[in-house]
Parts: structure tokens; sequence; C-alpha cells
């Protein structure tokens, strides 16, 4: 099985009585590789969500394909095994929470995939510890803060042990302090546990630690780069986004003649930098 | 006292079963009494049990009257010329239906005492599909959340100068009627959302499914239940009797 995610002229229309279909996604051609960390961005109506959900197969292509490690999301078959294979976190923590204790929510998903009692706890420990909820285990997840929850809800999908997670707009609700735990721990998840991570976000300086930067722009896709080449690219302002401002502070450096690597794009690289 | 939640379900289905054939306020008093002694049992407090039951006053004294104006009877306590309005009688069966509500809402007071998944995990262990036990949990957990929906919902408009205290009630009937759109669509786009997330954890993906937790039934479980359906079973048939 290759190790990838893989749309083929991937086109998703949808149709409204008595209008003509509205294209969200038009022939996406786009590969994405295990243990990748991908960040994803555009405008409202860009595409991305819809892009997300074709990921794990929630929907179908109107045409084309969508291959996750060679498995076609159209056959129904593999659903199961694709829906393992790539979790989805949404952008409302309340609306995915089913259960009133963290540990039982994390063992749903273990308990439906009809495990053995001792690999649903074995799982469940797991994902608590890599989440840093170990403490919480006995919490009603109503106690705990926005950040806490949608850590709480990147657990409840690790127990399935997918190799992509796909979180779309996981911090929008979220303040500062829990924006950085969560890319905190996706980071972590991609290094340590070789986890690819697929994340649509608005705030640039989110998407900015990510490898590769995937750019849609009116349901294509616009820009596809690591983020420092993606951000300085003339088309990224076409497409009307911003680049994050340390980005926008390397790049304004660098047209004045200061030597400064071209790839910082984040706060930690700026700091690196400077203390060398 | 740590009950299984059976026991507790059990309880509330005895306790609502003899509300139901009680047809006097006296039994049904009586009944309110014994419901009140075992929600003191599982600590709650007067001021608790209030609380829960405020909300459903207005209900309640809407019934009383309609009940009261509609029954027939004989013993007339007040009428208007030849037309009798009220009586005893209709007196009497407005203050059985509201008994037999504050009954039925008391009781399930006990539902509050565990959690949504042992509701669960105790009717899939009495062999109720899996499916349909989760679906009565989640459907219960939707009911505050409309009522919040609503709420917002309420808030939003006096935000944009609308003075509800000063609404007529013909006009306000009207708006609430209006209202029931956006808050029903809100909720039913929670549900989807929900259901989207249920759908990527797997939910019905195989048709068994592991618990991590089980439910044991202990002594006290079996005494509490034994009980709870020989007394119901003695005190129905001496009524029916």
């Amino acid at each position: 099985m290759d190790g990838r995610i893989e749309l083929i002229d991937a086109t998703k229309e949808y149709k409204h009585a008595g209008s003509p279909p509205v294209s969200a996604l038009n022939c996406v051609n786009l590969s994405i590789r295990q243990d990748e960390f991908v960040g994803m961005v555009g405008l409202n109506a860009s595409g991305k969500t819809t892009l997300a959900r074709l990921l794990n197969g929630l929907i179908l292509p109107s045409r084309g394909k969508v291959l996750v490690n060679g498995l076609d999301t159209a056959d129904l078959a593999q659903k199961k095994e694709i829906r393992r294979l790539v979790g989805m976190v949404f952008q409302n923590p309340d609306n995915q929470i089913i259960n009133p204790i963290v540990e039982e929510e994390v063992a749903f998903a273990a308990e439906n995939l009809n495990l053995s009692p001792a690999e649903v706890r074995r799982r469940v420990d797991w994902a608590l510890e890599v989440s840093g909820l170990a403490d919480l285990r006995h919490h009603a997840p109503q106690m705990l803060s926005g950040g806490q929850k949608q850590r709480l809800a990147v657990a409840a999908v690790l127990v399935m042990q997918p190799s992509y997670l796909v979180l779309d707009e996981p911090t929008s609700m979220l303040d500062e302090d829990g924006r950085y735990e969560l890319i905190k721990t996706l980071q972590d998840l991609n290094r340590h546990q070789r986890l690819s991570i697929i994340m649509i976000s608005h705030r640039m300086e989110e998407v900015a630690p990510a490898e590769r930067i995937i750019v849609l722009h009116q349901g294509t896709v616009y820009l596809d780069g690591p983020p420092a080449e993606v951000f300085r690219s003339p088309r990224f302002a076409l497409a009307g986004l911003k680049p994050p401002p340390i980005a926008r502070l390397t790049n304004s450096l660098l047209r004045q003649g200061h030597p400064i690597d071209d790839r910082i794009v984040t706060l930690e690289q700026m700091v690196e930098f400077l203390c060398r | 006292m740590l009950l299984d939640p059976r026991s507790k379900m059990i309880m509330v289905i005895c306790i609502s079963s003899l509300a139901l054939i009680y047809n006097t306020p006296a039994r049904l008093l009586q009944l309110l009494l014994v419901t009140l002694v075992l929600l003191f049992i599982f600590s709650f407090n007067l001021r608790v049990i209030a609380g829960y039951l405020k909300p459903f006053i207005f209900l309640m004294f809407f019934l009383f009257v309609v009940q009261s104006i509609f029954s027939p009877g004989d013993r007339v306590i007040l009428s208007l010329g030849p037309v009798s309005l009220i009586s005893i009688e209709g007196v009497l069966a407005g203050a059985t239906v509201v008994l037999r509500l504050l009954v039925i809402t008391a009781a399930a007071m006990l539902f509050t005492t565990f959690s949504s998944r042992d509701f669960i995990l105790g009717l899939v262990q009495w062999k109720v599909p899996y499916e349909i036990a989760f679906m009565v949990s989640t459907a219960l957990r939707f009911l505050p959340l409309f009522r919040d929906e609503l709420k917002n919902v309420l808030t939003a408009i006096q935000l944009r100068g609308v003075d509800l205290k000063k609404v007529p009630w013909g006009k306000k009937m009207v708006m609430y009627r209006r209202l029931t759109f956006p808050v029903v669509y809100r909720n039913m786009l929670k549900a989807e959302q929900l259901a989207i997330a249920m759908e990527a954890r797997a939910f019905r993906a195989y048709p068994q499914r592991t618990y991590l937790r089980q439910l044991n039934l202990q002594r006290v479980d079996y005494v509490v239940i034994l009980l709870s359906l020989l007394v119901t079973f003695i005190l129905i048939m001496r009524y029916i009797g």
C-alpha cells in the first residue's frame, strides 16, 4: 500500500433544485504523504472544508478519485478502513463530545472498533498520554478549557490509530493559550508519532510551522510548497491572503538586503536565528 | 447510596406506573411524598427539587385551570348565570392532573443521579440494541440544548430593541411560532455535526462493539428492584381490587 492520500482530478459539485450546480472543488490533483504536516489555507468558500471531507470519505467526489493508501473512498467495502486511517477533528469541540467523562469520550471510537477491552484500555491510556490529558481522565468534558476540549477531540480520534489527522479550523473557537496548546500537541504528534497532520486554518501563523502549505482558491489548488516560498509568492496576495507577521518581517528584511535566512516564518525560527 | 442505574430506572418506572394508575388526589399526594422521601435519600434537598420543578409551574397552573373548568361535576363552586364554570369534581380533576405531573417529574430527577453513559450501558445490558439506547440518551441530551438555543434567540431579539415584557400575548405567540424555525434549524445543525463526528469515529462500523466498563448489580440492587416491583404490584392490585 502507498503511504499517501491522493486526489486525482477530484471535482465536487453541489446540486440545488432550480439552480445550476455549484462547483466547490474543480479538478484537484494532490498528493499528501504519510507523516507530512500540511497547512491548508484559503478564503471562505475556497473549498477547504469540502476537500477535508473528501479525504476520509465523508463525502465523495462528483468526478475523479480520492485514494487513501491506495484505497478508493468510493469503494463501500473500504469505508471502515479509510475512516480508521483518516481521523477528523472539527471546528467546535462541544459539537463533537458525546460522553460525560474524558476517559469514556476517548474510549468511544475504540469501543466502536470492537477491540478487546484490554486493547481499548491500552489505546485510551496512550491517547490520553500523548494529548497531555492523562491527569484529566476522570473530569467532565464541559469543565475543560477550549484548548483542552480540542485536545480531547484529537485524543478521541487518536485511539483509532489513524495515519492521517485532518483538522478543520480546530483553533477558531480557542483563545491564545488554547491555540498554542493545540498546535504544540499536533507538532509533537507529527514529530514523535509520525502522524500526518492536515490542518485547515484562517490564521497563517498557525500553519507557518507546517512543512508544506496548500492554498486553495475558487476550488482549485492555487499554491503548494514550503511555507517560506508560498508566503513570498506574489500569487499569495492574489488569493486574498496575507503572510503571517514573522514572514512579512523576513520578506521586508530580505528586500532591504539584510542577511537573514529566507526560510524564517515563525517566531521560534526568528528567535533561534537572532540568538545565533 | 450507590445503586446501579438500572435499579433507579426500575424505581422511576414503578413510581410513574403508579402515578398513571392512581386517579385521586389523596393517593397521588401520598405517592408524591414517598417520591420526595426517595429524593432526600438520594441527597436531593428541597431547594434543588424546587428549582427543578420551577419551570413546570406555569404548565401545572394552566393544566389545573383547564381541567377545573372543562371537567363536568354536580357540586358547583363557581357559575356564570346558568352556566357552571368550576365544580368540586373539576377542581379534584385538576389537582389529580397536577399531582400526577409532579410525581412523574420528581421521579425523573433520579435520572440525573447517573451519567448518560451509564444509562446507555444499563439499557444495553438489558439487551436493548445499542443504537436505540444511544438514540434515547442523545435525544435527552438535546432537550437542554433546545432551551439554550431558545434563550440565545430571545436574547438576540431583545438586543434589537424588543421588550418582551411589553409584547402582548397574542403577538408573543406569533413571535414564538416564528422563532421555532431558527431554534430547530440550529439544533439540527448541531445534531448533524455530532452525527458526522460520530461517523468519523466508526459509530456502527461493526455489528458488535466493546464496552470499557460493565455495570454489575449488587445485592442491594436486587433487593431494591424486587422490593420496588413487589410493592408496586401489591399497590396496583389493592387499588384495582
